[in-house]
C-alpha cells in the first residue's frame, strides 16, 4: 500500500495532507511525494517533518498528470499492490483508507474491483463539485449489485483519494502525462472502468481543501486551456463510447459557455478557448 | 394492502393505503415486503431475479437525475433514490394514485416510466436491491409503439435525448 501525493509550491497544505496520512487507522506501507519543482522549501519540509516519506523530485513541472504518471510508475515498479492517489490539498479522514479496503472486501462476487474512491467533500460537508462522482448508470445490473453491498459503481473518478489496484496499471498502463492538468483522471479512470469495476465507498471520506468549491469553468483563467484541449483529446480517443462522447461533448460545450460568461466574453477568454481547440485537434491522443 | 398485477388493478386500488405492484408475473420472496416497507418513501421498488439468479435488467429503475449528494448519502443504507421506476416489484402509496391518477394505458410500454416520473417529481422514491421477487423467465421487453411513444413524449417526462432514443426504438422495434 503506497500513497502517491503530487505537490507543487503548497508546503503548508502538503504538511496537512501528510499529517493525515500519518494518522490513518490502517497504516500505510509507504508514502511517496512527487514534487513538481517546488520552490518554497517543500522537499526540505518533508525531509525534516516526515523522514519516512520518500520524495521524488521531477526535472520539470509536469503538472498533476505528469506527477501521477511518474509516481505511479515508481510505486508500481517497487511492487505495491495498491496505489492511493491524491493531490497535496487532499485531507483524508482517519479511517478513509481502512474504509476503502473494507469496501474492496465486501464488493460483489466476480471480478475484484480495480479502483475504489472516497466520497470527496469540501469544507462545508457537501460533495465537492470538482470531484462529483460519475456513476455507471449504463450498467444498471452491476450498479444494483453494488448498492446491495453499500457500494456505488463508478464510470469515472478523480485523483483525490482514489485507490488503484496493481492489476489496473498492468492492464491499462499509466495516466497520460501530456495532459498536464485536468481531465487526466477522468481519462485514466474511464479507461480502467470501461470494462473493469470500480466503486465509490461512501464511508471513506476525504476533504478536498480548496479555497472555494470550484469547477474548471469557475476556477478558469488561462488554465481553462487545458480543459478545452484535454476534452478534445478525450473525445478523439477510445475511452468513451459513442453515446458517452455525445454527452461529454454537450457537457464540455456548456462548461465552455459558462467559462465565457464568467469572464464576461473578454477576448482573453476566447483566445484561451481557441488555443485549446487548436492543440486539442493537433496534439497526439496518447 | 392490495396486490396489483395490471394497470387496471392498480387503477382500481386507489382507496388502499399501499399497493404492491407485481406487473410481469414475479413473486416476492418471503422477506421482500418487509424490506420494502422499511423505507418511508411514497414509492419503493425492489429487484426481480430470474431462474438463474441474475437481475432482470429491464425491470430495474433507471435514471440519472438524482442529486449525487443524495445518492451517496443513501448508499450506506444499501438503497438508491430514484425518480423513475418500473412496476414489476414496487410498493406504491395509495395517496399517489389519489393525487396523480393512475398510469395512462395509452402510453403503452412507457406507462410505468411516465407515471413514476410524474409522481416522484417532488420527492424521490427508493430502490431496495435486497428486496427480491423471482420469476422463472422474464418476458422479453418490447419497445413502445410509435403512437404510444409520441403520447408519452408529450407528457414532458423525458429530456430531448431520451425522446429521440425512445422514438428510434419504437420505429426500429429494437431496444
Amino acid at each position: 500500500m503506497c500513497a502517491v501525493v503530487v505537490t507543487r509550491d503548497r508546503r503548508e497544505l502538503l504538511e496537512g495532507c501528510l499529517s493525515r496520512l500519518q494518522r490513518q487507522t490502517r497504516p500505510l506501507d509507504a508514502v511517496l511525494v512527487v514534487d513538481n519543482q517546488s520552490s518554497d522549501g517543500t522537499p526540505e519540509m518533508v525531509r525534516a517533518r516526515f523522514p519516512d516519506v520518500r520524495v521524488l523530485t521531477l526535472e520539470e513541472n509536469a503538472g498533476g498528470a505528469g506527477g501521477f504518471h511518474a509516481g505511479m510508475r515508481d510505486a508500481h515498479a517497487a511492487g505495491f499492490d495498491w496505489l492511493w492517489l491524491m493531490d497535496d490539498d487532499s485531507f483524508p479522514e482517519p479511517d478513509a483508507l481502512a474504509a476503502l479496503l473494507e469496501g474492496a472486501a465486501r464488493a460483489p462476487d466476480g471480478e475484484p474491483p480495480l479502483l475504489l474512491a472516497s466520497a470527496v467533500r469540501w469544507k462545508d460537508g457537501r460533495l465537492h463539485p470538482m470531484n462529483a462522482p460519475w456513476f455507471a448508470w449504463r450498467r444498471p445490473a452491476e450498479l444494483a449489485e453494488g448498492i446491495r453491498c453499500g457500494l456505488l459503481l463508478l464510470r469515472h473518478a478523480t485523483f483525490v483519494s482514489v485507490l488503484i489496484a496493481r492489476e489496473a496499471v498492468e492492464r491499462h498502463g499509466l495516466p497520460l502525462a501530456h495532459y498536464f492538468i485536468w481531465t487526466d483522471d477522468f481519462e485514466y479512470t474511464g479507461r480502467i472502468l470501461r470494462s473493469g469495476r470500480g466503486y465509490l465507498v461512501p464511508e471513506s471520506v476525504c476533504v478536498h481543501y480548496t479555497p472555494r468549491a470550484h469547477t474548471p469553468q469557475s476556477d478558469g483563467g488561462e488554465r481553462f486551456y487545458y480543459f478545452v484541449r484535454n476534452s478534445l483529446l478525450l473525445l478523439r480517443g477510445d475511452v468513451l463510447s459513442a453515446r458517452e462522447r455525445f454527452h461529454y461533448g454537450l457537457m464540455s460545450l456548456k462548461m465552455t459557455r459558462a467559462f465565457v460568461r464568467t469572464n464576461r466574453g473578454r477576448p482573453a477568454a476566447w483566445r484561451t478557448i481557441a488555443r485549446g481547440l487548436r492543440d486539442g485537434v493537433r496534439d497526439p491522443v496518447r | 394492502m392490495r396486490i396489483a398485477r395490471t394497470l387496471a388493478e392498480l387503477a382500481a386500488a386507489e382507496d388502499e393505503e399501499w399497493i404492491l405492484c407485481l406487473f410481469g408475473g414475479a413473486e416476492p420472496e418471503p422477506d421482500a415486503l418487509r424490506r420494502l416497507q422499511a423505507h418511508a418513501a411514497p414509492l419503493v421498488a425492489g429487484a426481480v431475479r430470474d431462474g438463474s439468479g441474475a437481475l432482470v435488467e429491464a425491470w430495474l429503475p433507471k435514471g440519472t437525475e438524482v442529486d449525487p449528494d443524495r445518492v451517496v448519502a443513501a448508499a450506506p443504507q444499501r438503497i438508491l433514490p430514484v425518480v423513475r421506476a418500473t412496476l414489476a416489484h414496487t410498493l406504491v402509496r395509495g395517496a399517489l394514485l389519489r393525487e396523480h391518477g393512475p398510469p395512462d394505458p395509452r402510453h403503452g410500454a412507457h406507462a410505468a416510466d411516465v407515471w413514476t416520473a410524474r409522481v416522484l417529481r417532488d420527492e424521490p422514491g427508493v430502490f431496495v436491491p435486497a428486496a427480491v421477487a423471482r420469476i422463472a423467465r422474464a418476458p422479453r421487453p418490447e419497445p413502445g409503439g410509435p403512437i404510444a411513444t409520441w403520447r408519452a413524449a408529450r407528457t414532458g417526462a423525458w429530456g430531448r435525448y431520451e425522446q429521440m432514443r425512445r422514438f428510434q426504438q419504437s420505429l426500429t422495434r429494437r431496444l
